[in-house]
């Protein structure tokens, strides 16, 4: 395999909470937490997640645009995160961006020719005749030739987003980072741009890192796959084993909520419960255990998964303070415990009680001492699953 | 048309605009029922008329736009010839909304469950109590988790997703009789929109209410619809029950649209060309320009031709009884297939 042109290790970026006249930090938002990352020469990786996950401010990162809090970013070989002057303008040159609203890129009062031609301005093409005709030449290729000379209040969202990618490719770069390019696009232009960032790719032998929440159209477009949840990576893989076989939990809830295209098939869309964690105070062990749908039972428990299910997500909710009522029998039937078998009747009654007395941290203690799961536990780390690719799930964990 | 009177019946509805640049026909002559309990969809893109047909049937419309013709009946009343006071008092009460946006429904200075409660005491004489009583139960019919607790909290200490929750308590504060949303998912992730739809199809099931839904996401469609009205630049081109026409669409600007959905694993095929300038219509078949079937004839309005299927038809010349649609492979003698078949 050839050398990756961006090759990401462990990178972290941390914002600090200060507080008071000695700006103390309180607390540390840990928006991206580690992560590891390549890109390799004409492929198209998409980074996957929902808001909050930290998938635009890993792009951010990477580009350089925020210096990171730890870790290494390196392009073509190079160290980005030492780049300084001409070396900085080469990694800039090299590298193409796109956003989500194309109006960030996009100067309200600049021609939308002068704002395709700005990178080579900001390069050091002076000939102003010669930079018209290098935009003229990109704007002929997204197909807006004949609006050279417009403003971009006169174009379409799909237009100014052809415009972005103009701007983006003007400088003949090897890697174009597009940050949710369609999210704001109705579908049948999502189609449009999509197809124009397929071909653009192909002629200008593009790598992509395209940052995306929709997995229906990172189907449609990409290599490979990376899904992040709460700053970290939980699953790796190439697009095809990632949409045939996921093996995270959370990378099989976001599939599922992927809109069918069939109404006799409507309806199985996955309940996620809960959100994003805040990523000051994420959940200990797995992040995503709080809202998993297939936690890792305790070794010794014998009992059907949806019991165990039902009883970690009360756990969960007692946890969280939001179980409220004072007669065990109604909370019994609103978290879903009637009729438990005996190996965790005892334990759940016991907690039943204590929460309707109002002592929920004694609940969360004995559910926790009865029913220890690795989920909660420890983090884990990326591993090769089965399927063959990488994911970051206690189910994989040896001897499992 | 089933023998019950439906809960909503547009007719022929026509809204325009007077710009600069000429009159824009925004809404030219759209018509669909909605009945108790149902669930229709308003499908198009950006352009085609589908937001303007909702502010239509809500007297929404403001200058410079007018409905200039047309017919919205709720439960067999003329909501067209209502005063502008009267028609408040029947949005109100009948009529819930849900916006895109839910940012824009939302004061960001008053805590949630106070404007919740306002909603209610708007459409109910109840005291300050009652009204804070009833609004945490909307909270928690929404699915907001705490909802007592939370109810104190501004809007900015809920997500997206959670904001437009309470814009769904907002618009079933009066209990209506239909909830119109208008891309009420489309600025949400995959997953939050998952969990709206859900909830909008249980509220609906529970309070066996219309609703209008507006999107451009056919996947959506799929989700939630019983129905479907596709629109294109200001009339409908097709309409017809959710199954018949998703398994045959009949009009080539539907059969496009479906092409360009993502998550089939078939590629993504783009409509050629764009939306005609709405100051300047192609004549005839308005689809006319992009359409790889168009023939002769299209240069003349379409009639509606029924398709298979109880209510499906579509303006399209091709479904005509003499004709055979190009994109079936062969004449049907006894029309049984009519509309059937991809290419």
């Amino acid at each position: 395999m050839s050398e990756p042109l961006l090759a990401v290790r462990d990178l972290k970026k941390h914002y600090p909470v200060t507080r008071g006249l000695l700006r103390r930090e309180v607390e540390r938002v840990r928006a991206v937490d580690g992560i590891d990352l390549d890109v390799y020469p004409e492929e198209t990786v998409a980074l996957v997640g929902e808001s909050g996950s930290g998938k635009s401010t890993a792009a951010e990162t990477i580009l350089n645009l925020d210096d990171p809090t730890g870790g290494t970013i390196r392009f073509a070989g190079r160290d980005v995160t030492e780049f300084s002057g001409n070396a900085e303008r080469e990694f800039r040159r090299r590298t193409g961006v796109v956003f989500q609203d194309p109006n960030e890129s996009l100067d309200p009062r600049m021609r939308i020719w002068e704002t395709v031609a700005e990178p080579l301005e900001i390069h050091g093409v002076r000939d102003r005749s010669e930079r018209r005709q290098a935009a003229e030449r990109m704007l002929d290729r997204v197909g807006l030739a004949s609006e050279a000379d417009s403003y971009p209040h006169e174009l379409s969202g799909g237009e100014k987003q052809r415009v972005s990618l103009a701007r983006a490719l003007v400088l003949n770069p090897d890697l174009l980072i597009a940050d949710e390019p369609v999210s704001a696009l109705d579908v049948s232009i999502q189609a449009d741009v999509l197809s124009l960032i397929e071909e653009l790719k192909a002629e200008f032998d593009l790598a992509v890192l395209f940052i995306s929440h929709d997995l229906a159209i990172v189907r449609e477009i990409a290599d490979r796959v990376a899904v992040m949840y709460a700053g970290e990576l939980v699953e790796v893989a190439d697009a095809a084993a990632l949409f045939e076989e996921p093996q995270h939990p959370y990378t099989r809830v976001l599939l599922e909520a992927i809109p069918t295209t069939d109404p006799s098939d409507r309806g199985r869309t996955a309940e996620l419960a809960g959100e994003v964690p805040d990523p000051a105070d994420p959940p200990p062990g797995c992040r995503f255990h709080p809202r998993c749908p297939a936690v890792v039972a305790p070794e010794d428990l014998d009992v059907p998964s949806d019991v165990w299910q039902s009883v970690f997500e009360f756990r969960v909710a007692v946890e969280a303070g939001s179980v409220d009522g004072d007669d065990p029998s109604v909370l019994r039937a609103e978290h879903d415990l009637e009729d438990l078998p005996p190996a965790v009747a005892e334990s759940v009654d016991e907690a039943l009680d204590a929460v309707a007395t109002g002592a929920d941290e004694r609940a969360a203690e004995v559910l926790r001492e009865a029913f220890p799961t690795p989920c909660t536990r420890d983090d884990p780390s990326l591993r090769e699953t089965p399927a063959g690719h990488r994911a970051a799930c206690h189910h994989y964990d040896p001897g499992d | 048309m089933s023998d019950a009177e439906p809960l909503l019946s547009v007719r022929d509805l026509h809204t325009q605009f007077e710009t600069p640049d000429g009159t824009v026909r925004a809404v030219d002559g759209v018509s669909f029922d909605v009945r108790n309990g149902e669930t229709v969809c308003l499908v198009g893109e950006s352009g085609s008329g589908k937001t303007v047909t909702c502010d239509s049937l809500a007297g929404l419309v403001e200058p410079p736009g007018e409905v200039t013709a047309g017919e919205v009946r709720l439960h067999g009343e003329d909501l067209t010839s209502k005063d502008e006071k009267q028609l408040r008092h029947i949005r109100g009460r009948r009529i819930g909304y849900v916006f895109q946006n839910p940012q824009n429904a939302l004061d960001s200075v008053y805590r949630v469950g106070d404007q919740v409660a306002e909603a209610v005491r708007h459409h109910r004489d109840v005291s300050k109590a009652a009204a804070r009583e009833r609004a945490v139960s909307l909270l928690e019919q929404v699915g907001i988790p705490d909802a007592e607790k939370r109810a104190d909290d501004y809007p900015h200490e809920f997500s997206g997703g959670m904001k437009q929750r309470v814009v769904v308590a907002i618009a079933l504060a009066s209990d209506p009789d239909l909830l119109v949303a208008d891309e009420p998912t489309t600025a949400l992730d995959v997953t939050m929109q998952a969990s709206i739809l859900r909830l909008l199809d249980d509220l609906q099931a529970d309070r066996n209410m219309g609703v209008v839904f507006v999107t451009h996401d056919l996947g959506v469609v799929a989700e939630i619809a019983d129905r479907v009205v596709v629109m294109y630049a200001g009339e409908v081109v097709e309409r017809g029950d959710v199954q018949a026409v998703f398994d045959r669409p009949a009009h080539p600007y539907t059969r496009a649209l479906l092409r360009c959905l993502p998550g089939r694993g078939e590629g993504m095929e783009p409509i050629p060309g764009s939306t005609p300038d709405p100051t300047d219509l192609p004549s005839g078949c308005r689809f006319r320009p992009r359409c790889p079937h168009a023939v002769e004839e299209c240069t003349s309005p379409p009639d509606f031709h029924p398709v298979i299927g109880e209510g499906h038809e579509a303006a399209c010349v091709h479904h005509r009884q003499d004709r055979v649609a190009p994109w079936r492979e062969r004449p049907d003698p006894e029309g049984v297939a009519r509309g059937e078949g991809d290419e």
